[in-house]
């Protein structure tokens, strides 16, 4: 058979084969470019995203730390633990509460998560419970380290969550 | 090594068990107040007094498995019957009927909501993420 059909090697050939590179190189090129251009992109979005997810976390460390020094205070007022709210202390108390309401609707909406979000409302209403006598200064400090245990826990989460949508 | 790991793996069972258990006992704990062990028959604190009513009023008695609710509206009480369970989750626990989870709290007579009343509780909807509000149930019997 190949006695018969011998290979082409004449100039006719060598003339084929540099029309197939002369197509295939710029094709390369192209190939080689739009691959770039999409690693580029790609690295760009997750940069961006990145970017995006480190300013979050800093802005809800600052927001949980803000609602952080609001429970404190709100916690330290009874000066010395007390059972229940004095007299002495209401005022004070209104104080910090209105500095914790200003939290609660100002600056965590942005950031808060679900869990978050149920323990902030669980501490505002033991607040006013334990403002109108109804529930002791135990039952308060006990929500108020369930706020912030549930801050904690969202900030941990913050890298190890995959967000929605992505 | 093994002999601590296993103390370990022992106590964090023993504490998991207690939780749990004692979330049940709570759960429980409320449930016995409202029913009183049998069938108890509470009022909103400040309603209205017989024989009309004002919007607003309403009655539950609680039992076992049901809480029968009683809801004026239009100056006459409508009934309506509540299938009652309990729940406990995340270190809280509480009775739950007509679709809202309720954390109960007996009341000391002297506190201003229960208005002189001795026996006084306090039933607390469970934020439900849909919605900011909580309310607070107010009853007395």
């Amino acid at each position: 058979m190949d006695d018969q059909h011998p290979k082409p090697t004449g100039p006719a050939q060598t003339g084929r084969n540099t029309d197939y590179s002369k197509a295939v190189a710029p094709l390369l090129t192209v190939l080689g470019i739009s691959v770039g251009a999409w690693q580029f992109t790609s690295q760009m979005s997750h940069e961006s995203k990145m970017e995006f997810s480190r300013s979050m976390y800093t802005k809800k460390l600052q927001a949980y730390e803000e609602v952080g020094k609001a429970v404190g205070d709100l916690l330290v007022v009874p000066h010395d633990e007390q059972q229940w709210i004095s007299a002495d202390d209401t005022l004070a108390f209104d104080s910090c509460l209105e500095r914790f309401r200003t939290c609660y609707w100002g600056v965590l909406p942005l950031v808060e998560d679900s869990a978050v979000e149920t323990a902030m409302i669980q501490f505002k209403d033991m607040a006013r419970f334990y403002r109108r006598g109804e529930n002791d200064y135990y039952d308060l400090a006990r929500e108020g380290m369930s706020l912030m245990n549930a801050c904690n826990v969202s900030l941990e989460n913050h890298w190890s969550k995959p967000k929605k949508g992505e | 090594m093994s002999i601590h790991k296993h103390k370990h793996m022992f106590r964090t069972s023993f504490l998991f068990l207690g939780l749990v258990l004692g979330m049940l006992v709570n759960a429980q704990d409320a449930l016995g107040t409202l029913t009183g062990g049998g069938s108890q028959q509470w009022q909103v604190i400040g309603n209205a007094t017989a024989p009309k009513c004002s919007p607003g009023d309403a009655t539950y008695t609680f039992s076992a498995m049901q809480v029968v609710v009683q809801q004026c509206a239009g100056g006459t009480w409508k009934s309506s019957n509540e299938v009652l369970e309990t729940w406990s989750a995340g270190g809280k626990s509480g009775i739950a009927f007509g679709g809202a989870k309720y954390e109960v709290k007996s009341l000391p007579a002297n506190a201003p909501a229960c208005k002189g009343n001795a026996h006084c509780v306090r039933l607390t909807t469970v934020p439900d993420g849909k919605t900011d509000a909580t309310r607070s149930i107010y009853l007395a019997h």
